[in-house]
């Protein structure tokens, strides 16, 4: 019984979350706190649904106590021809300039979901030249999903939310399952169809890619992550290389599991990985996330150069 | 992008083609990292001469490619040249006659003036492959104030701009509207049509 007991505490000694996913789940269950409605069934309609969570969380989840950023603005914008989206593009640009693509890296429910299954001991898809040509197709659904398909119905009065009809699998997770998975919500079962089994084969799929590789939704169909990462070099929370120190060493991008050629570009997340590789201690967060350093791992100084120098002896300096 | 894409059909030696594209990028990196202050009174005008050259060929090149362009732009944007009851061969022969040799005379202009270009860069390189890089912690800290202030002047315009946005939002009554659409089931959201 005793071995059992410091064999589970030393596991769990091993396995304490990094602070970034603490932060991620402090979020969901932020962005979740009415905890009420998953027993209840039925969703939040208090007035903090009228103010955006920066992170993907459906409003349709049971949870949920805030509206979520992209069904807002795909609504929004399907109001086209009789009202404006003023609000909701103000607070994407507010949330943009502070937080940019930090959101996806620290506060989106979706994203650690990701990260969780990742976890999972598999073979892993590693990044390519492929997946970086692929990383541009969230803009191309940005652009049609979430930005002409409602205007061009909109002004015919049709609100077609497309990303959120046809994709997103947040809404699937969270508000399909969440809602008809509560037996107070047996009326819902009898309108399934099509639709429904496209987007839990699209929920699905997601979920199995993301033991596979890192974060597939993220790098590759999610809008909000295409709208922050337009904000990248702007925002004022996130990660920072100090030109002076960097010797372009390329250490950071090899270590990165997305699809950067640069730390801060548009495709990070600002997650912190690459911080403990550089060698030369160059790369740092930078507002109130410098307080909060990631912790990835417990190495001391020798072992970071020992870790940078075998790194650059595998590959060279290539941030191809 | 545009120089592999034009090169690739002049040069069809893979090494010649590297080679071509490589001249691009060292003439980019030369110019941007070595110390012009060392230059000598001689060299410096000579270095001035080929980059006025360099411009007046780039001019030169996007006038004569836009204006190539305006022919076969006018003709496919004319509804009056195509007729779904008409011949389609004849139609699409016309399009071919009045499109496909202006597009080449761009490929020709385009080809032409790099190798132009390429001629006045490798004069430019001999000039600056001798001069000294520039000292690191000056180029990086000129650059980097510069590159500070003009973050920060985006960073307040959006800053502006969002707050402005959220106020008019709420005045025109959207908070309310996105409150709606928030408290009632999405049905779309969670498949259900």
């Amino acid at each position: 019984m005793q071995k059992i007991i410091s064999n589970t505490w030393s596991w769990i000694k091993n396995h304490i979350p990094n602070r970034r996913h603490i932060v991620q789940a402090f979020a969901a269950l932020l962005y979740n706190a009415n905890l009420k409605g998953y027993i209840t069934g039925n969703i939040y309609k208090g007035a903090s649904k009228a103010i955006c969570v920066p992170g993907m969380n459906c409003y349709s989840c049971p949870g949920a106590i805030g509206a979520c950023p992209l069904g807002s603005l795909q609504n929004a914008l399907a109001g086209a021809g009789h009202s404006t989206a003023f609000y909701v593009i103000g607070i994407l640009l507010m949330y943009g300039l502070i937080f940019g693509r930090t959101i996806c890296g620290w506060l989106c429910p979706f994203g650690l979901l990701q990260d969780m299954l990742y976890k999972i001991k598999t073979f892993k898809i590693t990044k390519s030249k492929f997946t970086r040509g692929l990383s541009y197709l969230k803009y191309f659904l940005l652009l049609t999903l979430v930005i002409i398909l409602p205007v061009v119905y909109g002004i015919q009065n049709l609100a077609v939310p497309a990303f959120c009809k046809y994709i997103c699998p947040a809404g699937t997770f969270g508000g399909a399952y969440g809602l008809l998975l509560n037996p107070n919500n047996e009326s819902l079962l009898e309108m399934l169809g099509a639709l429904f089994t496209w987007k839990s084969l699209i929920m699905f799929f997601f979920m199995v890619m993301s033991i596979l590789m890192f974060r597939p939704f993220c790098r590759f169909v999610c809008p909000l992550g295409a709208i922050y990462s337009f904000f990248n070099k702007l925002n004022l929370v996130g990660i920072t290389v100090d030109k002076k120190k960097c010797t372009k060493c390329g250490i950071c991008v090899k270590e990165c599991n997305m699809d950067v050629k640069e730390v801060g570009d548009h495709e990070c997340i600002q997650c912190g990985k690459c911080i403990p590789g550089c060698p030369v201690k160059a790369i740092h967060f930078r507002g109130p996330l410098a307080y909060l350093y990631p912790g990835y791992s417990k190495e001391t100084l020798e072992n970071r150069e020992v870790r940078a120098k075998t790194l650059s002896n595998e590959g060279g300096s290539k941030n191809d | 992008m545009i120089a592999s894409l034009v090169l690739h059909f002049v040069f069809k030696d893979k090494e010649k083609k590297r080679t071509k594209i490589e001249i691009f990028d060292q003439y980019d990196f030369l110019k941007s990292k070595k110390d012009l202050s060392l230059l000598e009174n001689e060299e410096l005008a000579l270095y001035k001469q080929n980059e006025r050259y360099l411009l007046i060929v780039n001019i030169i090149c996007i006038v004569l490619s836009l204006g190539l362009l305006v022919f076969p732009v006018a003709y496919v944007v004319n509804p009056n040249n195509f007729d779904a009851h008409g011949d389609l061969l004849e139609q699409a022969i016309s399009l071919g006659i009045h499109v496909l040799p202006f597009l080449f005379g761009i490929y020709v202009v385009l080809v032409v003036s790099y190798l132009i270009k390429e001629y006045f860069m490798k004069k430019s390189m001999e000039v600056l492959k001798h001069l000294k890089m520039k000292k690191k912690d000056e180029e990086v800290s000129q650059d980097d104030s510069k590159e500070k202030l003009i973050i920060n002047i985006i960073r307040g315009v959006i800053a502006l701009t969002a707050i402005t946005f959220i106020i008019v939002g709420a005045i025109n009554g959207e908070v309310g509207e996105v409150l709606n659409k928030a408290i009632n089931i999405c049905t779309e959201c969670i498949g259900l049509g």
